[in-house]
């Protein structure tokens, strides 16, 4: 559970870096003050031959927005837009204003993408995802996983601190935010309630979630990312909220490892106390270029739920085989079959999704 | 009278060789910012996506799309200004770029010349100093030095051959269209002497 203490200790570690950043001198980058618009585009098909019924086109655009006053402040926004059903569906997935304080602090404001592990705000771009669909441990667009995805991809309003450093042939990161954090989604008297990670310009509660993410980076070869977060999520700020992600990096010529461990601890209103109820799972991804080919392989686990040591919900598991053909570094032609199976059922939920993606 | 450096006063020969040195100084430093910056340009941002040609944008769009990224990818403002240094010395089209080196590049800049490597000393010094003062090194190690980016440079002519070296430097998407490298402008006269002088590397020109 967050306390006011911890409030407050992001508060005085805000105040810290803005002395810091007015005291140091920070060099100038070249000053502009103009637009740009850049972002990504998708064209797809998909096929399941069971469960729900999916035998259809996609298309979807995400476009950004880049607006800089001189050199130091920067406001960008992605927006996507997505047919569902015959519906354009519309989205913001962030809209955030950037100080850039000196050359090591950035201060951000507004909605923007939680660093909490390293596919939500880095690598979830279709064109930078490099198999055709999202890590299901991540709920992102429709899944055929047997399991519920153990987070969105985060993206919340508040405020964040960005610290960067080099350290010989390191370089170091760590982020700070506080953002409004999850609420109940639905009927509050369930006995698991469901949490909405909906980022609105109001909070169900008077407090804050806090977290962070420390980069350790040792390009090009390797990196790992630790994240954590924690928040109330009912409206009398007594029930937590916790997540942990460990995720890492290992690359070589053409070859690329990466993988993330995600674990999220929601604490229950009982009769009997405040139990926990503990959800984890992992993916790892695999990809080897050849030429303009890249072969891919994923595969993601989920273990079943636990309330207090009693399995609640079966795991789940996910094998990904996907290939790649780039025509350019930011189009490329993606293939990809998945394997979904549940612990517990013989439901054969594989489906195929094929698409372009478009960096532009 | 012989009139020379050494017989004007102190303060005459310092303004001389400070509009001497100066120049010279800045030169190395852009060399080793464009150089550097190539470096964290390989090293950063291809450690999430493939690095996009520098041809893909203006100098104004990469001064914005490197500091969007500057936010996701943790770069610092030094990584930030190296990086757009590099870009920003790539992304003009080879026909139209005024040659570092003070030669007219070839108007296609994609034909590759012909394949004989040279063995004057004159050329190979050339070819040096074509890898040693251009971005080479920003992504390729050439004897223990450079970045880790690219391939090692020591062995390329005896690994790829001298064809696939020259074609490679006159187009560097030739062989693979997600190449990062960018295209230069080098004329076929400064392709055949790096090609000369990355044959010496791997002892079989000696």
């Amino acid at each position: 559970m967050v306390t006011s203490t911890g409030n407050s200790g992001v508060g005085l570690a805000l105040l810290l870096c803005t002395v810091l950043a007015t005291g140091l001198d920070a060099q100038r980058i070249i000053p502009t003050n103009q637009v740009l618009i850049t972002g990504y585009g998708t064209v797809g098909y998909g096929y399941q031959t069971q469960g729900e019924n999916i035998n259809a086109f996609t298309s979807s655009m995400n476009p950004i927005f880049l607006f800089q006053f001189q050199d130091r402040v920067l406001f960008e926004a992605e927006f996507e837009f997505a047919l569902e059903g015959g519906v354009t569906e519309t989205g913001l997935e962030y809209a955030q204003l950037d100080f850039i304080a000196t050359d090591n602090l950035t201060f951000v404001g507004g909605k923007f993408l939680l660093p909490f592990g390293v596919f939500g705000d880095r690598l979830h771009p279709t064109w930078i995802n490099k198999f055709s669909t999202a890590p299901p441990i991540y709920g992102h667009h429709v899944s055929a996983f047997g399991a519920e995805p153990l987070l969105p991809i985060l993206a919340d309003m508040g405020v964040m601190v960005r610290g960067v450093a080099n350290a010989g042939r390191f370089n170091l990161g760590i982020n700070m935010y506080a953002v409004q954090g999850p609420s109940i989604e639905g009927d509050p008297t369930e006995e698991v309630p469901e949490l909405e990670f909906l980022a609105s310009s109001g909070d169900g509660n008077t407090n804050k979630m806090l977290g962070g993410r420390l980069d350790i980076a040792l390009p090009p070869w390797a990196e790992l990312n630790l994240s954590y977060f924690n928040g109330d999520y009912d409206d009398q700020n007594v029930l937590d909220f916790t997540g942990w992600n460990v995720a890492g990096e290992l690359r070589t010529s053409g070859f690329e490892l990466r993988g993330e461990y995600i674990q999220t601890r929601q604490e229950i209103e009982q009769p009997a106390g405040f139990p926990t109820l503990v959800r984890q799972g992992f993916y790892s991804q695999v990809a080897y270029r050849i030429g303009a080919w890249e072969p891919v392989f994923r595969w993601t686990q989920v273990f079943d739920s636990k309330l207090d040591g009693t399995v609640t919900d079966q795991g789940a598991w996910q094998a990904g085989f996907g290939v790649d053909y780039w025509f350019s570094p930011s189009i490329a032609f993606m293939a990809g079959y998945e394997l979904n199976r549940e612990d517990d059922l013989e439901i054969d939920n594989d489906r195929i999704i094929v698409h372009i993606a478009f960096g532009f | 009278m012989k009139h020379s450096l050494f017989r004007i006063g102190p303060a005459w020969r310092a303004a001389v060789l400070a509009i001497t040195v100066f120049p010279l100084t800045l030169a190395a430093q852009d060399v080793s910012l464009v150089r550097n910056g190539a470096r964290v340009y390989g090293n950063m941002c291809g450690r999430c996506h493939n690095p996009r040609s520098p041809l893909e944008h203006t100098d104004r769009s990469w001064t914005m799309i490197v500091n969007h990224m500057r936010i996701r990818a943790n770069l610092t403002g030094k990584q930030v200004r190296s990086v757009l240094a590099f870009l920003q010395a790539s992304n003009t089209d080879p026909g139209e770029r005024a040659n570092p080196f003070g030669e007219t590049p070839p108007v296609n800049g994609g034909a590759a010349p012909d394949t004989i490597l040279s063995t004057d000393p004159q050329v190979i010094a050339r070819g040096r100093t074509v890898v040693q003062e251009g971005a080479c090194l920003g992504c390729h190690v050439v004897q223990g030095q450079g970045g880790a980016v690219g391939p090692s440079l020591d062995d390329v002519i005896k690994r790829k051959g001298v064809e696939f070296v020259m074609k490679k430097l006159a187009d560097p998407t030739f062989d693979s269209a997600t190449s990062m490298m960018p295209n230069f402008g080098l004329t076929r006269a400064q392709i055949r002497a790096v090609a000369a002088y990355l044959a010496t590397l791997n002892g079989r020109w000696k």
